[in-house]
């Protein structure tokens, strides 16, 4: 049934001429009847071998979201072996258990709408089971079983090998790509776990031996973080995810070392990969900054706000809006959970402007350095980003991925809902004195990917450059 | 029971059959509004987070540009940002006769570089409209119009021009409801298409970006061109870079006056409101938006494909292959019928040509099918990338090939519901989201089958058999009329 509103129910007094519409002024409108924000409550419970559990009911549709991090990453694979984690993953979702391989595992989750997803990270190996409550009992041991004893077919690690190499094959497709890939490797190594590549001699020492070893070492219960959203009843979940996963015992096997996040750091400068016929310029430029943990955390959060990631910040307004040379120009502080993030700047513009937009780049931020940021600033800046606070957990399943998220850096779980009250007192003065000591010019690693034929000038009017090769990168 | 919610179970329209299930459930849940004026609200309450999400969709995309005027519908979109007489601008009366004498050196520039006036002409009308940009920039109040939404906690701020509609989304803090009232009654009532000659370029990079920098982008834009002859849906929704250079604040003003008429309109509002008490807000700020004629039909039709279009390009490093054959609108009986086709052959490790091309004969590293419906029409579409050992005719060749296996291996009532399990999870996937499913109900109450089809469709689609999806894919894969599209890797 249809709730149909009469358009002569709720008629109102009008008091504007048709045509006219212009009520309240949104700019005098005032919302100060703010309420604290409370984000749903998580339960953490323990299963008897020690695993982790966050659990966070919803009941409004019949869907459950089950989240098994594993902590067995790149990060714990040789740069020559690389891809090693990345793709026992997506062999573990796509390939079924010891029991039930492949195409009977595969129906059994797809001929019931479940999706069974692997996303490799650096650290951290997540997996997720997204599926109609009415199907838990049956799904998610078939998923943890997967997870635990993988059956590891030839047959699917061939399929996946193919894939990558096609990926490969494409890597230098356009100039986007190709300056996103050299960028990650000039600030955290070319070796590094957070930037480097999957490439066909790593791909060729991938066997089902050294997948299974791989597993055997780090896929274990001290290993392991669960978090459950959805439409479950809490004491059915745990007594489920004891079956599943309480009796998983911890091997005798060490777990492979992790390995550096940053390997190396390429020195400061200016890098060029020249593109002919490309008819957009792609800008990339940055350094390392620091852990979320430092305490310039929250500065850094409302100066992402005022240089570049916002419709009020300086480089939107300047090289977007006024002198209209980027569609999305991008800029931000991170701040890494275990490494150094990064300060980054993303700029796309026509070849004809690539030396305008870097100018622009530079006085929008020795602005920053020097002057500091306006009041003004930093009142939209906070406002923006207090208001905004709610939207980080508008769902469910946000709410149980954060609190995943720091628990398994060892971070108080509550990190996100702490950072309002560091936010609120920080002055003009705080922005300013973060500006200044945080912003290096000199320290810039400037990669720029175009057609140096079409350039408004030289490059090297920014000083001394290096030309690279990106079939090397 | 609140006397306004007995209001609206009295005065409802019954449409479906209640069911147990949670799509009627859902349902039950939307709350209808119309104005007099024949704009449409479509409310939703959800009280799990202090936010509310809202989405206007427009009926009006690319498909209602003419020749010369590509790219004018994004264009205005772009433009609704730029504000409106009171914001963005510091006085508008005065800036309004700036902006008038701002297009008339634009126009003289660009008639003369048309003309082929000589270099010095081109160069003093050149600086004229350069000053008179400068002069009429002294009144814009730069992104104030986006800074209201940001300062008060706006997230998701944007919006989107397809071919059939234009749509605008933000999502607010719930208490900031009235605020997204007067922004979105003063834009839709009073917008000033300001920075105009800016924008131009913002939207070039947009184009450079999406599709003249990137093959993948290019290649798309040559197949989509080759798979329409005469309707609009082939021509490109960014627009043609020619067409762009050219276009006008009274091009933008027209399509605005013509399309953005209130009963083209429906907004849709999901997150923790009460309807009962945003309807009178709502109705003080968009009631006094004046009716306005009904716009235009697109009279084009697309004729019956008459053979094989191909389109072949080697621009890139990564070869791929498309292939489509044209189907029905959205709200066609057999539209249902052809997504099921499309999920079984096509969608997910389980699927035919998956299993078959991917595992079994080792041809392709990827495939995918999908059915996409618009307004005016639709496309039984498929994606594919070949191995190395393969080149893009042989795995066109081999989909061609499975296709007319199905005769002698129909689709299975196991098949079909896999098929419909995947569609319920995905459904409620996207009731799950505020904004999606806003985007969802304000998207659908404009096209032609009406919002209640989220919801229905799932339940029509557990009626249909697996011999009614076989006679849809034989009435709709017809070799003889499909469009290919092939990208071989470049040679150095």
């Amino acid at each position: 049934m249809i709730k149909k509103v009469s358009i002569t129910f709720f008629l109102t007094l009008l008091t504007l001429s048709a045509g006219k519409v212009k009520l309240e002024d949104p700019r005098e409108m005032d919302f100060s009847d703010d309420t604290p924000f409370i984000p749903q409550e998580v339960e953490q419970e323990t299963l008897s071998n020690g695993i982790t559990v966050f659990l966070a009911e919803n009941h409004e549709l019949p869907l459950v979201d089950v989240f098994i991090a594993v902590r067995a990453g790149e990060v714990r694979v040789p740069a020559a072996e690389a891809g090693f984690a990345e793709i026992l993953a997506y062999i573990i979702v796509e390939g079924g258990s010891n029991k039930i391989k492949t195409r009977a595992f595969r129906d059994s989750l797809e001929n019931l709408g479940a999706t069974f997803r692997a996303e490799p990270g650096s650290k951290y190996t997540d997996f997720s089971l997204h599926i109609l409550s009415k199907h838990l009992p049956a799904l998610l041991p078939l998923a943890v079983e997967a997870i635990r004893f993988p059956g590891l077919p030839q047959e699917q690690l061939e399929i996946n090998k193919k894939q990558y190499l096609s990926s490969y094959q494409g890597r230098n497709n356009d100039p986007y790509s190709v300056a996103s890939r050299i960028y990650w490797k000039l600030i955290y190594g070319r070796d590094s776990p957070a930037a480097r590549e999957v490439t066909p001699s790593s791909l060729n020492k991938i066997t089902e031996e050294s997948l299974g070893d791989f597993h055997s070492a780090n896929y274990r219960p001290s290993h392991v973080i669960v978090g459950v959203s959805g439409d479950f009843r809490k004491a059915e979940i745990l007594e489920l995810l004891e079956t599943c996963l309480g009796n998983w015992e911890e091997p005798s096997v060490n777990p492979d070392p992790e390995l550096d996040m940053i390997t190396e750091t390429a020195e400061p400068g200016i890098y060029l990969v020249n593109w002919p016929g490309a008819v957009q310029t792609n800008i990339w430029m940055g350094y390392l900054s620091f852990k979320r943990d430092d305490e310039r955390y929250p500065n850094a959060l409302l100066f992402t706000e005022i240089y570049g990631a916002s419709r009020f910040s300086r480089m939107r307004l300047v090289v977007r809006e006024k002198h209209g040379l980027a569609y999305s120009p991008y800029g931000w502080v991170s701040g890494g959970l275990t490494v150094p993030g990064t300060f980054s700047t993303v700029v796309g513009t026509k070849s004809s402007t690539t030396l305008k937009a870097l100018n622009l780049l530079n006085v929008i931020i020795e602005d920053l350095r020097t002057q500091g940021v306006t009041e003004e600033d930093l009142t939209i800046a906070k406002e923006s980003w207090l208001s905004a606070f709610p939207a980080h957990y508008s769902q469910t399943t946000k709410v149980i991925k954060d609190r995943m998220l720091y628990y398994r850096y060892s971070y108080p779980v509550n990190f996100w809902d702490m950072l309002p009250e560091k936010i609120k007192p920080l002055t003009q003065a705080d922005m300013g004195g973060f500006a200044s000591g945080f912003l290096e010019p000199s320290q810039l690693r400037i990669l720029v990917v175009g057609d140096t034929s079409s350039f408004d000038g030289s490059i090297a009017e920014f000083g001394a450059f290096k030309v690279l090769d990106p079939s090397e990168y | 029971m609140n006397k306004i919610i007995k209001g609206i179970l009295l005065t409802a329209v019954l449409v479906l059959p209640v069911g147990a299930d949670v799509s009627s459930e859902m349902v039950n849940r939307v709350v209808e509004h119309e104005l007099e004026n024949g704009m449409r609200f479509l409310i939703f309450e959800r009280h799990d987070a202090p936010l509310v999400s809202m989405v206007i969709a427009v009926r009006a995309g690319s498909v209602n540009e003419v020749t010369n005027k590509t790219g004018l519908a994004h264009f205005l979109e772009h433009l609704a940002f730029k504000g409106t007489e009171t914001i963005g601008t510091t006085n508008y009366r005065k800036e309004r006769k700036k902006l008038e004498d701002l297009d008339a050196a634009f126009q003289a520039y660009y008639n003369a570089v048309e003309s082929g006036a000589g270099d010095s002409t081109v160069r003093v009308l050149h600086d004229e409209f350069k000053e008179k940009q400068a002069v009429a920039s002294e009144y814009v109040v730069q992104g104030e119009f986006s800074n209201i939404y940001e300062r008060n906690g706006g997230v998701g701020l944007n919006a989107s021009t397809s071919y059939d509609y234009t749509r605008y989304y933000i999502t607010l803090p719930s208490n900031r409801f009235e605020l997204w009232c007067a922004m979105e009654s003063d834009r839709l009532t009073n917008p000033v298409f300001r920075e105009l000659y800016s924008e131009r370029d913002v939207i070039l990079e947009e184009r450079r970006m999406r599709t003249d920098n990137s093959p993948a982008g290019l290649f798309y834009e040559e197949f989509n061109s080759v798979s329409y002859k005469a309707h609009p849906y082939g021509e490109p929704i960014i627009g043609h870079f020619s067409d762009m250079k050219n276009l006008a604040r009274s091009d933008v003003r027209d399509f605005y006056r013509t399309y953005y008429v209130p009963q083209n309109i429906t907004a849709a509002i999901v997150g923790d409101v009460e309807a009962e008490k945003i309807i009178p807000v709502i109705d003080e700020y968009f009631s006094p938006i004046p009716a306005k004629p009904e716009p235009p039909e697109l009279i084009t039709v697309e004729p019956p494909q008459p053979g094989i279009r191909r389109v072949k390009m080697d621009i890139g490093r990564r070869p791929m292959l498309y292939m489509l054959f044209p189907t029905v609108p959205e709200g066609h009986p057999d539209e249902i019928a052809l997504d099921l086709l499309a999920s079984v052959i096509g969608q997910g490790q389980t699927s035919r040509l998956y299993r078959k091309l991917v595992e079994d004969e080792k041809l392709a590293t990827y495939i995918y099918a999908s059915h996409g419906t618009r307004l005016y029409s639709g496309f039984l579409f498929f994606g594919a990338g070949p191995t190395e050992q393969t080149t893009p005719e042989e795995l066109e060749q081999a989909i061609l090939d499975e296709l007319q296996t199905l005769p002698e291996n129909p689709i299975t009532r196991t098949e079909l519901d896999a098929a419909l399990a995947r569609w319920e999870v995905s459904l409620y996937d996207y009731i799950s989201s505020n904004y999606y499913m806003a985007y969802l109900l304000a998207t659908s109450d404009q096209g032609n089958e009406g919002w209640q089809y989220i919801f229905t469709s799932i339940r029509e689609a557990k009626k249909i058999t697996p011999e009614e999806v076989m006679e849809t894919a034989d009435k709709y894969i017809n070799p003889d009329t499909r469009s290919v599209g092939i990208m071989e890797v470049e040679n150095d």
